[in-house]
């Protein structure tokens, strides 16, 4: 290419802002502006400063955000990619005041079914509920601080859904399996969360392709909550939930709730999309 | 850490932006900023679209302005980049229409002597030869050929099929190659 014999003037570069180009000559005017900054100027008057302003502030507040976290770090090391890990780490049920209270809450039932072996009642309405809880709560649009982002990830919704409540899960599945050796009853009985909990955490995933995922973790928390208070009311078993029905029942929403989950994947995509 | 204004070249805020000058990211920003935005708003309707892609692009340059060669223009660049901020974008959010060219049936009329001028010598017989390709040629030809694109890229940014892309390429090759020889 010669050197710059022509430059646009202010009506040219007007009518190219404007979109009253055609589209020959807009092509001109682009492999020009690549290389001339004099004419590059001319389009500053054809988009607002406020517009501009904006834009900026939005720019300043990503470059400025926090650096990786050590749950961040620790998944990245783990072969997570970057930007997954980042996705996870501001899951909002993964922060230090949710974590703290899942703890705290599970070690409680855990010493009080140390004393009481009734108390075992609490504990097994609690494990369940708590991890279902959440994943309902790591993609309510409210408590999302990250919604944008993920709105915007190029990851697909499904894919980030499944990280995130693998994190999330075990984030309440862990404590609750490293007391169970420890609790009262057999060791069937002390591990007669499991089954539930993985059914009330894949039916609220199921249910969220239908429901908001905070009202499908709400209903199944009364639901649960209503065999086990039932189990010691009615027949006075701290370990109803242990019995062969509930956990077989449990068995059985946790496949059906994981085909519905399966087939309407697609749909729970587009939900997330839209809460977030 | 040098200070960074107005009269510093492109290649310098780039290198201050690698070494983690905030304020020499604002003045590229607001050097070109507004270009960036008038070029993608002729290839994605929706402003809102085209705010998001310009801070994507942004902050991209903040985190890559280390992967600046030196080799080109700053402006092309930051445009490469943009460009495919927006195809990720539109893969996010597949675009309604493709306004790029809304002005074609006024070609003739809008083609002025001087417009053909500024043509010629900026692209000689290529800009005709442009020009006589059908709309939908034409739109697959800037994408793939003036944007940078590939052929995935540019069908996600037109929001055709990869294989029309690829045929619509085909046909546009035979067509300025008889044109042009």
């Amino acid at each position: 290419m010669t050197n710059e014999v022509w430059h646009l003037d202010g009506e040219l570069a007007g009518r190219y802002a404007d979109g009253r180009v055609t589209s020959v000559l807009a092509t001109s005017v682009e492999q020009h502006l690549l290389r001339c900054e004099t004419c590059r100027r001319l389009m500053q008057p054809s988009v607002r400063t406020d517009r501009l302003d904006h834009i900026w502030d939005e720019i300043v507040e990503r470059v400025e955000a926090p650096g990786t976290s050590l749950l961040e770090r620790l998944l990245h090391w783990c072969g997570v990619d970057e930007a997954t890990a980042r996705l996870v780490a501001v899951t909002p049920s993964l922060r230090g005041a949710w974590l703290t209270g899942t703890t705290v809450v599970l070690l409680l039932a855990f010493l009080a079914a140390q004393t009481a072996p009734q108390a075992m009642s609490a504990f097994l309405l609690l494990a369940p509920v708590l991890p279902a809880a959440g994943v309902a709560l790591s993609f309510g649009p409210a408590s999302d601080p990250a919604h944008e982002i993920v709105a915007s990830t190029p990851h697909s919704a499904v894919h980030l859904l499944a990280v995130r409540t693998a994190v999330v899960v075990s984030s309440s599945f862990v404590p609750a399996a490293l007391a169970s050796p420890f609790l009262p009853g057999s060791a069937w009985a002390a591990m007669a969360w499991l089954a539930p909990a993985l059914a009330m955490t894949v039916g609220t995933l199921a249910l969220s392709t239908r429901l908001a995922p905070h009202v499908a973790a709400s209903g199944l928390t009364i639901l649960w909550a209503s065999v086990v208070v039932q189990g010691f009311v009615r027949h006075h078993d701290p370990f109803f939930a242990a019995t062969p029905s509930v956990q077989l029942a449990s068995v059985a929403a946790l496949v059906v709730s994981a085909a519905v989950l399966l087939v309407q994947r697609r749909d729970l995509a587009e939900v997330l999309r839209r809460v977030s | 850490m040098l200070d960074m204004d107005e009269s510093s070249t492109d290649g310098e805020l780039l290198a201050a932006v690698a070494d983690g000058s905030a304020v020499a990211l604002e003045v590229l920003y607001r050097r070109h900023a507004s270009w960036l935005v008038v070029r993608l708003a002729r290839r994605c309707a929706d402003p809102a679209v085209v705010d998001e892609v310009i801070q994507d692009t942004f902050v991209s340059v903040w985190k890559s302005a280390g992967r600046y060669t030196g080799q080109g223009d700053v402006a092309a660049w930051v445009w490469a980049i943009a460009i495919h901020r927006l195809v990720d974008a539109f893969r996010r959010r597949p675009p309604a229409a493709y306004p790029l060219d809304e002005f074609a049936p006024q070609l003739t009329t809008l083609e002025s002597a001087e417009d053909r001028v500024l043509l010629g010598i900026e692209h000689g017989d290529l800009a005709g030869a442009l020009g006589r390709l059908s709309p939908e040629l034409r739109t697959v030809v800037q994408a793939t050929v003036l944007d940078g694109l590939t052929t995935r890229e540019a069908a996600r940014l037109l929001g055709l099929p990869a294989g029309t892309v690829k045929t619509r390429m085909m046909r546009a090759r035979r067509a300025l190659r008889k044109e042009l020889a």
